[in-house]
């Protein structure tokens, strides 16, 4: 796995962020529930990257491991390594971790309505980061809450910043939260379905503004998201993850003009378009991917998504796939890569 | 109905003497208000009344008339001076049990809250203290020493805790898993400051309206106690203790017992109806007027 990562185009850095092995686990009841196995990745500064796949896949669960969020009483990271800029995050104290956290590495949610603390005005609420990690006075740490809220575009800031949050709306919130998540300059922003409470046009002005502050301050960015669409327009590279693994990594463009796995090329045809329809006039329904998500109770034997896999083999039940790494970059977890490659774009 | 209140929010904001909150409430108005009426004429009592415990046996189970308003009982003490003064030791153990259960509560409960460990001894703690009857505490605890008003707090207080610790202690969890604090954390908050900042203000709202039923349940339960003698010493007015001491003559001097017993009634309803109207405004989930 290693000897694939020194045949990126970028080898000649040292990544920023790299997790490799990740394997996180929840505790219910007597059930064990296996959300991330054996997730690696690699993030370079100034980047951004693109983690997709559906529900429960465990894109999230990675994201609230990497910052260690995830409660102990819960669940935890049960193997792998995370590394930050050299320094090993699961092996930080909680002093350091806090530290680490909001400053180097800061977050942004998916639920604008619940992510403000509702006795809090945003203005101290933004000031409240300042504060932990810059050690400005209140004053002070107001005022450059302020100026964070113009920065995210938030009309007449010093007046918003007074407002509780009940009195801003969705798209608002969510400003909030990443002029938060800028407020120390963080080297990484991890931004967990950032735009998938927003209505559509709130969504483009959102995704806008952190492709602005991602060219402005040079912050790398690991984007969650369901939504190619979101990738396609923000992302330099893109990881597709399928029950807590990765199944496909490659630049944006290599991952639309050749799509390798067949569960990347399933997420594809399931895109509704307009005018695209396969098989001529009469089809012109939605296509889908057959079947549910594997339980993730138990490990999984063979390749997770073989069950649902239209070219799956003998080989595919029984064996895991090896990660197998083209030339450009272009990574993909599938005994059956080739073939794909040959049958060209899904649609 | 909604239509109108629909355009009302809409409608810009109009000006009344009433604040938004208050507004559309009356239970939380109504209760308020007599609150205030009762606190009011406990802290004024001493001026308005002579002396509660002067006893003129002239005046003996005198009906209520034009200058023994409340009439008088066995040994001629004025029902009146008695009934106002009594309300000051109602009061003061009801407010008194309300804020030290709700303080010891939040404190113990957004611990118990956050350290799982203390949780598991401390929830045990509060199951042995929820056995005791405070009645039977009282008791207990005038027995040992020589009884008084706080005696009496300490008493109704300590079985009252558990209840609270309880309701802080499942907020808190619940809190905790919110976005917000999850976003705090993410945010390189430490502990104290999530628990100071983003769980406690939160918390508050519940705790508040636990408290006002806490202080009514505390004035019943004082009444109690000095009706059968546990509470506060006799030379101390208090109206468990003038019905306590009426109830004999109860059949030839009703107004005895009338008189203290309206001022109970009339107290636990204020507290209790400002208990409801903030529940209602304080926790949105409850009633949301549509």
């Amino acid at each position: 796995m290693d000897a694939m990562i020194e045949q990126t185009p970028r080898a000649q850095t040292p990544p920023m962020l790299s997790v490799r092995g990740l394997h996180t686990r929840f505790y219910k009841d007597d059930a064990v529930i296996h959300a991330v196995n054996g997730m690696s990745l690699d993030l370079w500064p100034g980047e951004v990257l693109g983690l997709v796949g559906e529900s429960g896949c465990g894109k999230s669960v990675t994201a609230l491991s990497i910052l260690r969020l995830i409660p102990r009483a819960v669940g935890r990271v049960v193997e792998g390594e995370i590394r930050f800029e050299g320094r090993d995050l699961l092996a930080l104290t909680p002093r350091e971790l806090a530290s680490v956290r909001g400053r180097d590495i800061s977050m942004i949610f998916q639920e604008p309505m619940t992510s403000l603390n509702p006795v809090l005005r945003v203005g101290d609420q933004v000031a409240e980061t300042l504060q932990l990690h810059q050690g400005l006075s209140r004053r002070a740490a107001l005022a450059r809450a302020i100026e964070l809220l113009d920065l995210v575009r938030i009309a007449d800031p010093a007046r918003q910043a007074r407002e509780y949050p009940h009195r801003l709306s969705g798209g608002m919130r969510q400003r909030v939260m990443i002029a938060m998540a800028l407020a120390c300059e963080p080297r990484l922003m991890i931004a967990d379905e950032p735009t998938t409470a927003l209505d559509v046009t709130v969504q483009a002005q959102i995704l806008e503004l952190m492709a602005d502050l991602n060219r402005q301050t040079g912050a790398a960015i690991l984007m969650i998201t369901h939504d190619l669409g979101v990738v396609a327009e923000m992302a330099d590279r893109v990881i597709v993850m399928y029950a807590g693994n990765a199944v496909e990594e490659a630049t944006v463009h290599d991952l639309f003009a050749s799509p390798l796995h067949p569960y990347t090329r399933g997420l594809m045809a399931a895109i509704p378009r307009r005018g695209a329809w396969r098989g001529g006039a009469g089809a012109q329904t939605l296509q889908e991917i057959p079947g549910m998500v594997p339980s993730l109770r138990s490990p999984i034997a063979g390749c997770a998504f073989a069950r649902r896999c239209a070219y799956a083999t003998a080989r595919c039940h029984e064996h895991a796939p090896a990660r197998q790494v083209r030339p450009n970059g272009h990574a993909v977890a599938c005994w059956e890569a080739d073939r794909m490659e040959q049958l060209g774009k899904p649609i | 109905m909604s239509a109108t209140t629909n355009l009302a929010a809409i409608a810009p904001m109009r000006r009344t003497w009433m604040p938004r909150f208050l507004r559309g409430r009356p239970a939380l108005v109504g209760g308020a208000a007599l609150l205030i009426v009762l606190v009011a004429i406990a802290i004024a009592s001493p001026w308005l009344t002579g002396n509660p415990q002067a006893i003129s046996p002239l005046n003996r189970l005198r009906p209520p008339s034009a200058d023994l308003w409340f009439g008088a009982d066995q040994l001629g003490r004025d029902i009146y001076a008695r009934t106002l003064q009594g309300a000051r030791v109602s009061l003061l153990v009801g407010v008194c049990v309300a804020l030290l259960s709700a303080a010891i509560g939040l404190l113990v409960g957004v611990l118990c809250g956050f350290y799982r460990r203390l949780d598991a001894v401390v929830m045990r703690l509060m199951d042995a203290l929820m056995a005791i009857p405070s009645i039977l505490l009282a008791i207990a605890l005038t027995t040992l020493v020589r009884g008084g008003v706080l005696l009496v707090i300490v008493a109704i207080t300590v079985p009252e805790i558990p209840r609270v610790v309880r309701l802080v202690r499942s907020v808190v969890l619940t809190l905790r898993g919110q976005p917000y604090v999850i976003a705090a954390i993410a945010a390189g908050t430490r502990q104290p400051l999530i628990m100071l900042r983003h769980i406690v203000p939160n918390a508050v709202s519940p705790l508040i309206v636990q408290a006002t039923y806490v202080c009514a349940s505390a004035i019943l339960t004082e009444a109690g106690l000095s009706f059968i003698g546990a509470g506060v010493p006799p030379e101390v007015p208090s109206w468990g203790n003038i019905i306590a001491s009426a109830r004999s003559y109860f059949q030839i001097a009703p107004w005895a017992i009338f008189f203290p017993g309206v001022g109970l009634a009339l107290t636990v309803l204020a507290v209790n109806l400002l208990g409801d109207g903030l529940r209602d405004s304080l926790d949105p989930r409850a009633s949301r007027r549509l």
